[in-house]
Order: structure tokens, then C-alpha cells, then sequence
């Protein structure tokens, strides 16, 4: 735990109420409304917005305190806003040189291999305004990474992209913690980007802490709002159990008593494997059916079951599914609900429609 | 053209050159404060900058005349400092320029920072840029034509000074008389030869300086030039 926090500051409507402590590893995805604060959080800690009294320590660093207050400039931070931010002034090189020539830290990953790992090697000859959405923000990302700074500070960088660009852009940023060791504060409302990124998330509204945790727990508590999005679903892990060649499918445990089967993986057996299940792809049945297409049916107990809205408004609820020590999460609608008379503690089978690899856990710790 | 002639051209530029420069140092800072401040009396120092652009010329120069005499405050706080008096001399010259042309430099230039974006001086900070490096390496080439601007017009306008100078400089050739009135007195004299090239110059030397002011970038606040009422009467 190294970033520590306290910020308190009322400012008309909005405040900012956070005492806390973040890892120092990984991706840290601060998530929650928009006006939740998570915004002013981040640039609190970059030190662009200054709360009076408060503190702001990284990794035994005084950032702010009650007797030093470092500049924006003095902290090692790397910083990418929504919008890039991209010196139009300047080519593509010419925006990483601008990093790399006041670079926080001598040792670090060079320019080529910043680069090579953001794809954007063909453009650095590029005029700032020839390149596309998703090449702004790769090449704002390589920049903050040049600057090698201690922490990684993001804000939805992958906002006002379109769909396709935004997964490429995933599947970049996936890669990222195998070549970095900074912890990196990632601020997003968007639960996919979450589920694909994150290991630690803080849920913020109206400028508190509302729940703090690894993505795994957080994902299906109830009591929080990721449980309720569109897309929401379960974050597991599981490990590679064996391949079955003539079907061109994997198996996957999730424990003693549960497993998975999805299309063939190109992993070894034994590889701890992150998961999602989408609460929309599981559906209830009391008894293990027999004659089904889908694969995945696995017994569980009824954990909790939540209704978001009154009926009427809202069809749907959500239920949530014990697996050992893992959980699954189901929206199923009322009707159903009421004709399967479901009730906590009962017995029943979770039929899964999909379950989507996230990454190769270990790599993201 | 006569030896005069010549001297007052050079004094002319000399005068607009480090005018120019004042301004630029001091009009950059004041430009910038007031591009980012929010006190509630920044309509009236706005209103105070801009005057020179309404007030005919002469007003400013009667108050400077008052100011620069040689037993008032100011004048005997720049004998205290320089050894020198004030009255009819270069130095008054340059100080009346500077609070003459002001507007000049300062609106242009407090134009293009309200158009900068902050987020993007914020991402030069947190890159390791302190205060002036990120002057230098992003304020200055991203607000380049306001610069430009800036200088250009500050130049030219002092270039083009006349009551000013008519009320506080005196006209003693090599020191105070500069090329506007130099054409004054020329056209006084009936010397309408010299002063047929005193005032086509200085129509060559506006019109280019002009040109190349809208060529830069077409910068809005031309439309707002003031009409210069200094032509020699």
C-alpha cells in the first residue's frame, strides 16, 4: 500500500471526501457516476487541483503534506487526460521527445519499445492532427510512458472511441503491466474497460469512497452498482485444466467441483485464467438438464436475490450464484423468479451461454 | 532629403524598435494575468489599457507633459535615478510609446492565451515542465501569430505616433524628432518634396507591416483597429 490519501474539501455542491491507501501494483480502476469525483481525485493526486490540508504520499514521498507541497512537474507521474492532449505543435516524435527530454526517472523502457508495445512505430513522422482517435491516445499513452514516471495516472483514455478501436485499444493496454512495474490509476465508468483491466477497483460517488476491493469480489456484490450495469457479470479465475484436441475445446476449473469448457485456448494447462461471465448469458434451472446444447451447467446455491426497482419499472432482478468460493451473477426476470419459486439457499443449475477469457491472470498481477 | 530627414528615421525605428521590446516584456506577463484572472476590477484595468485606442492622442500627451515636467514627482524621481531630466528627451519618448501602444500588444496577445487550452499546459506539467519551460516550450509556438501580431502592431502603431510625441517631445532633431513630425514640419516649411517621401514611406512601410499582419493568420482584432487619427494636420 503506498499511495496514501486525505482529501476534504467542500466546494458548493461537490465534495471530495477520501481517506485511503492504494496498491502499489497494477491497475487501480477508480469508478463510479459522472460528478462522482473521480476525476478531481486524480487531479489531486497529479497535484493540478491542491485541496488545503490535505496529504498526499506515494511511496514514502511527501507529494502533499501540511509542510511540503510538490508542483505538478516535481511529482513522477505520467498523465493522460480523455482527450490526449497532444502538442499540435509538435510530430508525433516530437511529443515523445518533449517527455523523453525531462524524463523523471533515467531508467526505463526506451522509445523503441514504447513504441513497438503502443503500435505506433509508422507514425512517429506524423503532423498530431493526421492521426486518428485511437492513434492520439495510443501515442498520449507512450508519451506519459516516456516521461518514466512512478505512476501511471489515466483518465478515461478511451472515451470517444468507437467500438472497434476501443477493443484494440484493450487489447493494447492489456499487454502493458508485463512490461511496466508502476502501479497505474486508471479512472473509468465503464465496466467492460474495468472487467478487461483492472485487479483493484475504488467505487466513488458524490466524492466518497463508496467500496474498495480486488475486482473479483467487487464484481458481484450487490450492494454496488457494478452488479447492476448493462454488462455487468462475474470476474473469476480459474486454471487451465487440459485441451481436448479433437473438439477443439479447453477445460478450465474453477475449483474442486466446478468446470468450464470454452473454445480452444492457446495456453499451457495449469495457467491461472482471469474470466467473465455476463450476468445476461447465465440462466436458472432446478434440475441439471439433460438434453441441452449448452455446455456449462453448473450446480450452485442461491447466494442473494436483489431487485434493482419495483416491478412494474423493471423486469428484470438479480440473483447471485455460489460456486464454492467463487460467485456467478444472473439477471433473470421476475416471472421467472416467482414460477421457479427461487429462494436463497436453494440448489440450482447455472446454465452458461459464453464465458469471455479476460487475460492470463498472473500476468496483470 | 536632408541629414535631418535620415536622423529622424532612425530615431523612429530606434523609438518603435525598443518600445517593442518594453511592451513585449512587460505586456506578456499582463497579458497573461489577464487572461487567467478572476477579479472583479479586471473591466476596469481592461478599460484603462485599451483607453489609448479612444482618447485622442493629445489627451494622453497633456497628462504626460503635466507628469514629465521638471518639477513634478515623476520627473524628479528618474533625475534621482538616472541623473537625467525627462522633458524633451528620448527616454520620455519611450515611456509615452509604451503607455500609447499598450493595447496594441497586450489585447493580441491576451487573445491567443484565453485561447489556450489548459489541459494541455496541465500535460506539459505533469511531462516535467516548470513555469518557464513550459512558456517556452509550448505557450510561445502555440500563441506564435499573437507574437507576431503583437510586435508587429506595437511597432507599427508607434511608428505612427504623432500627438503624443507633438505634446511631450519637442522637436529637436537626433533626439526627439521623430518621422511624423518631421513631415509636419517639412509640410509647415513648404518642403513639399521631402515630405512627398516622408508620407509615401511611411504609407509603403503601414501597408506592408499591415499586409503581413493579415497574411500571418488573419488575427480577429484587426476589425477593431482604431482609426488612426494621426496623420499630420
Amino acid at each position: 500500500m503506498s499511495l496514501l490519501l486525505s482529501l476534504h474539501m467542500q466546494r458548493g455542491e461537490f465534495c471530495l471526501d477520501i481517506d485511503t491507501a492504494l496498491p502499489s501494483t497494477g491497475i487501480t480502476a477508480i469508478c463510479g457516476p459522472s460528478g462522482s469525483g473521480k476525476t478531481s481525485l486524480l487531479r489531486c493526486i497529479a497535484g493540478l487541483d491542491i485541496v488545503p490540508s490535505g496529504m498526499v504520499q506515494f511511496a514514502g514521498h511527501d507529494w502533499q503534506t501540511e509542510r511540503n507541497l510538490l508542483k505538478t512537474e516535481q511529482r513522477g507521474i505520467g498523465l493522460v487526460f480523455q482527450d490526449a492532449q497532444l502538442f499540435p505543435h509538435l510530430t508525433v516524435m516530437g511529443n515523445l521527445n518533449y517527455a523523453r527530454k525531462r524524463q523523471f526517472k533515467k531508467e526505463g523502457p526506451s522509445s523503441d519499445e514504447v513504441c513497438d508495445w503502443l503500435q505506433i512505430t509508422p507514425l512517429l513522422n506524423r503532423r498530431v492532427d493526421k492521426l486518428s482517435g485511437g492513434e492520439h491516445k495510443r501515442v498520449a499513452i507512450a508519451r506519459a510512458l516516456l516521461r518514466h514516471p512512478q505512476l501511471l495516472l489515466m483518465d478515461e483514455p478511451l472515451s470517444g472511441l468507437h467500438d472497434s478501436a476501443r477493443e484494440h485499444m484493450l487489447d493494447v493496454l492489456q499487454t502493458l503491466p508485463k512490461h511496466l512495474d508502476i502501479p497505474v490509476l486508471y479512472v473509468s465508468h465503464s465496466f467492460h474497460e474495468i472487467s478487461r483491466l483492472a485487479d483493484h477497483v475504488i467505487l466513488m460517488d458524490k466524492g466518497q469512497l463508496v467500496a474498495e476491493g480486488d475486482l473479483i469480489s467487487l464484481s458481484t456484490r450487490l450492494d454496488l452498482p457494478l452488479s447492476h450495469q448493462q454488462g455487468a457479470g462475474a470476474v473469476l479465475t480459474a486454471k487451465l485444466h487440459e485441451h481436448d484436441i479433437n473438439y477443439g475445446l479447453s477445460i478450465l476449473n474453477v475449483d474442486a467441483d466446478h468446470k468450464l469448457t470454452v473454445n480452444l485456448l492457446q495456453t499451457e494447462p495449469g495457467q491461472a485464467l482471469r474470466l467473465f461471465v455476463a450476468a445476461r448469458d447465465v440462466s436458472i434451472s432446478l434440475d441439471a438438464p439433460q438434453q441441452s446444447s449448452i455446455m456449462n451447467i453448473l450446480p450452485c446455491t442461491i447466494d442473494t436475490i436483489e431487485t434493482h426497482s419495483p416491478r412494474p419499472t423493471n423486469a428484470q432482478l438479480t440473483i447471485r450464484l455460489r460456486l464454492n468460493e467463487q460467485f456467478l451473477l444472473a439477471h433473470i426476470t421476475h416471472k421467472s423468479c416467482d414460477r421457479l419459486q427461487l429462494h436463497k439457499g436453494q440448489q440450482v443449475f447455472a446454465q452458461i451461454k459464453t464465458v469471455a477469457l479476460i487475460n492470463e491472470y498472473g500476468l496483470a498481477q | 532629403m536632408s541629414q535631418n530627414d535620415w536622423l529622424a528615421i532612425v530615431l523612429t525605428l530606434k523609438l518603435a524598435g525598443l518600445t517593442t521590446v518594453i511592451l513585449l516584456v512587460i505586456g506578456t506577463p499582463l497579458a497573461w494575468w489577464l487572461a487567467n484572472t478572476r477579479v472583479r476590477f479586471k473591466p476596469i484595468l481592461e478599460a484603462i489599457i485599451a483607453l489609448p485606442l479612444v482618447l485622442p492622442p493629445t489627451v494622453l500627451g497633456f497628462y504626460l507633459l503635466i507628469a514629465f515636467a521638471p518639477n513634478s514627482a515623476v520627473a524628479q524621481f528618474w533625475q534621482y535615478l538616472t541623473g537625467d531630466t525627462l522633458a524633451f528627451s528620448f527616454s520620455a519618448l519611450v515611456i509615452a510609446s509604451v503607455l500609447y501602444s499598450l493595447p496594441f500588444v497586450v489585447q493580441p496577445l491576451q487573445s491567443g492565451f484565453q485561447q489556450l487550452s489548459k489541459p494541455l499546459i496541465e500535460t506539459a506539467a505533469s511531462l516535467g515542465a516548470g513555469p518557464a519551460d513550459r512558456f517556452f516550450s509550448v505557450i510561445l509556438p502555440l500563441c506564435r501569430s499573437n507574437f507576431l501580431v503583437a510586435s508587429t502592431l506595437g511597432f507599427a502603431h508607434t511608428v505612427g505616433e504623432f500627438g503624443v510625441v507633438l505634446m511631450i517631445g519637442g522637436n529637436i532633431p537626433g533626439q526627439t524628432q521623430v518621422l511624423s513630425i518631421a513631415l509636419y514640419e517639412r509640410v509647415e516649411s513648404l518642403q513639399y518634396d521631402t515630405a512627398h517621401w516622408l508620407a509615401g514611406g511611411l504609407i509603403a512601410f503601414s501597408l506592408l507591416v499591415l499586409s503581413f499582419v493579415y497574411l500571418v493568420n488573419g488575427y480577429r482584432g484587426l476589425t477593431s483597429l482604431p482609426n488612426n487619427s494621426e496623420a499630420p494636420k
